[in-house]
């Protein structure tokens, strides 16, 4: 087996599948707005669980401080696996919220049709807090 | 829409569809094992379009379900079963991995159709179907799967083979 392909296909720039993390990334702020609408009308939560879900939600769908965004939604799908009163969800749409969340950080999905192209470009945003984006 | 900027971004794009497709063909192998260690799992059907869905699904599936489904229950229990475990697998190593995505969302597609569940929802059948349709538009299998190798073979799949990697 030819190790440079191996190579090759592991860095694969592959813009074309990059493009369609911007519906993730659209996607899942989406899926926060409607938790957001949710959890503020049938199960309301702390307000900082509020306020994360809100932020989480709009900075995924403008793709601004997208990193930040995506450990929210990480993070806010740890904090609702072990809420009992939460568990219509299911544990599965939790998995995705993660899966998700690491995918989008990973990817830095704003970088792609999102805000975060203009804060990397401008001195909007410190260098030291660039790697949020 | 503008792609990345510096040679170090182009590093980001290979192992992100990567980490989804790995990630998606996990969850189905999870399911799959699920399935496989219980004793029957047309049992579980049974339970299932019994109990949890009964008279749920959509209006215009239920003929179906009645008809087809439930007298042939241990057929479709492996269908979905071997299914599951076919799409891990074609998921997790990236092998024809347009297929296996594809697969997914009609597996889905029928899950929330017999659950009667909402499209537009937070459901978790239409999230996988959403991941499902990533990986199927990003040709996933050709970021760190065996994918990379075929289309390295023999060229960009032409025609109907673009539906499979």
């Amino acid at each position: 087996m030819n190790l440079s392909v191996i190579g090759r296909s592991l860095g694969l720039p592959s813009q074309a599948s990059m493009r369609w993390l911007v519906l993730l990334r659209i996607t899942m702020g989406l899926w926060l707005l409607y938790m957001a609408l949710d959890v503020g009308g049938r199960h309301p939560q702390p307000t900082v669980i509020q306020a994360a879900l809100w932020s989480g939600s709009l900075a995924l769908i403008f793709g601004a401080l997208t990193r930040l965004a995506a450990a929210i939604l990480f993070g806010l799908a740890i904090y609702f696996i072990h809420l009992v009163d939460y568990s219509y969800f299911g544990p599965h749409s939790f998995a995705i919220m993660q899966l998700s969340g690491l995918t989008l950080f990973v990817g830095a999905a704003g970088r792609w049709g999102g805000l975060d192209k203009i804060f990397r470009n401008s001195a909007i945003l410190p260098a030291s807090l660039r790697w949020l984006t | 829409m503008n792609g990345p900027e510096d040679i170090s971004e182009k590093f980001i794009s290979g192992p992100t569809i990567a980490i989804l497709r790995v990630g998606m063909g996990l969850n189905f192998l999870f399911a799959a094992y699920d399935k496989l260690r219980r004793e029957s799992y047309a049992e579980s059907m049974e339970f299932i379009f019994n109990v949890h869905w009964k008279d749920a699904a959509y209006e215009f599936y239920k003929p179906f379900i009645d008809a087809v489904v439930l007298p042939h229950l241990e057929l479709f229990a492996a269908l979905v079963t071997y299914g599951e475990l076919a799409i891990a697998v074609g998921l997790i190593f990236g092998i024809f991995s347009r297929a296996a995505a594809v697969a997914a969302i009609f597996l889905n597609l029928n899950f929330i159709l017999a659950s009667g569940g909402a499209i537009l929802s937070v459901n978790t059948d239409v999230g996988f179907i959403l991941l499902s349709t990533i990986l199927f538009a990003g040709a996933a299998g050709r970021s760190g799967g065996v994918d990379a190798l075929l289309v390295e073979w023999t060229g960009p799949p032409q025609d109907w083979k673009r539906l499979l990697y």
